[in-house]
């Protein structure tokens, strides 16, 4: 019954208990809640599963082994866990896979065929529709400044503007114009990859739209 | 400007970005749940934490001189289950209670730092039924809107926003269940 109950508290509510009972139960609820989307969004801004791995991994250690003393995340000084966990990671890879390699957060590091290899490599490992797209979608992100990518990766798990530009440290308006020059670039690469077709026919009217929208702009 | 999230070309974007949904590896969950199976306890016995244990102790050592050392002859060790059913006796009714009727009222430990508390009742998917308004002492009288949320439940679940300490608290959750049904 508990662990049910755990599973409708808000994550706030949990962390609390983590830090207050070291309850590994409630630990593990958030974990099982977050893990995907985290991982998914670091996927995205670093264009390399083994660099979105390593963030994760560290953010998530980060906030456990805090728990022996001063929690890192804190509900009463903190916004949502959600907003502190994904500027965690934010924080995390730009300052040590973009400032550290010293390369211009416009012309990203990942551009390189070692990290290219990577996800092949990663991507061939698990070889379902599933990943073939993500292979496709991340080689579409890799395309893109850093800049842009943050932010279509906060978008794509949900975040609204004023949120992403909590997290991204830039105003509402900078995050509107990188999200529209964003989104036209992976319009051109979607398109240019066949990635648009592969889309499923739930998705119809968007996608017809989007596929008009795309010719337009080929034609 | 564009609308952020309406536009229905973004829609179709979204979720083609979302689509590609593949989670860490096997490797990365064995590393952080093997940390959290280093660093924290499973909830039966999820622990205070270790600064609670020299605070304990030297609380006793302040009870005991101000009742006088003589009398530690007569303390007897108090076990770990003698805690929980004390903290269980300050809960009425105690958690887990299968009850003939709806208990008159619900009672929990008073906390420190407490300016009131928050009581919410919740059905056995814990569904919030009844919220009440800031109680000052630590009590609820089961009747009214409360007793009609309550009684056509099997099993309800409460538990105890604390109002007042800097981090929030919250009491239990406690549970009964009504017999008669």
């Amino acid at each position: 019954m508990l662990k049910f109950l755990d599973q409708q508290r808000s994550d706030e509510a949990l962390l609390r208990r983590c830090a207050s009972r070291l309850d590994r139960d409630a630990f593990a609820v958030v974990y099982e809640r977050h893990r995907q989307n985290f991982y998914q969004f670091l996927l995205k801004l670093s264009a390399d599963p083994r660099i979105a791995e390593d963030v994760s991994q560290q953010c998530w250690l980060k906030l456990l082994e805090s728990f022996a003393g001063t929690p890192v995340y804190q509900p009463s000084k903190h916004a949502r866990f959600t907003t502190f966990l994904y500027t965690l990671g934010r924080n995390l890879y730009i300052d040590q896979f973009v400032r550290r390699h010293d390369h211009s957060r416009c012309q990203s590091f990942e551009h390189t065929p070692a990290a290219q290899n990577r996800h092949a490599e990663h991507c061939v490992q698990r070889n379902t529709h599933e990943q073939q797209l993500e292979q496709h979608t991340t080689s579409a992100l890799r395309q893109l400044p850093v800049e842009q990518r943050e932010v279509v990766s906060l978008w794509a798990c949900g975040f609204s503007a004023r949120s992403i530009a909590d997290i991204a440290g830039v105003p509402v308006n900078t995050v509107h114009s990188r999200k529209r020059y964003a989104i036209a670039r992976l319009r051109e690469l979607f398109a240019q990859s066949g990635l648009l077709d592969s889309v499923p026919p739930c998705n119809n009217a968007p996608l017809k739209a989007l596929k008009n929208a795309v010719a337009g702009q080929t034609r | 400007m564009i609308d952020f999230d309406r536009n229905s070309d973004d829609a179709a974007m979204h979720r083609l970005l979302n689509q590609a949904g593949t989670g860490p590896s096997s490797a990365h969950d064995d590393a952080v749940l093997g940390a959290a199976d280093r660093l924290l306890r499973s909830s039966p016995e999820a622990r205070p934490r270790r600064w609670h244990v020299p605070a304990a102790l030297a609380a006793s050592l302040i009870i005991a001189v101000s009742v006088g050392l003589p009398n530690l002859q007569h303390v007897e060790q108090a076990s770990p289950a003698s805690a929980v059913r004390a903290a269980q006796a300050e809960t009425a009714p105690p958690s887990g209670e299968r009850l003939a009727a709806l208990p008159e009222q619900l009672r929990w430990p008073a906390a420190a730092d407490a300016t009131g508390y928050r009581v919410v009742l919740r059905d056995a998917t814990a569904d919030v039924v009844w919220t009440s308004t800031v109680l000052v002492e630590p009590q609820l009288r089961l009747d009214g809107d409360a007793a009609a949320a309550v009684a056509g439940l099997e099993t309800c679940i409460w538990s105890v926003e604390v109002v007042g300490p800097a981090e929030p608290q919250e009491l239990g959750p406690y549970w009964f269940h009504l017999a008669h049904r």
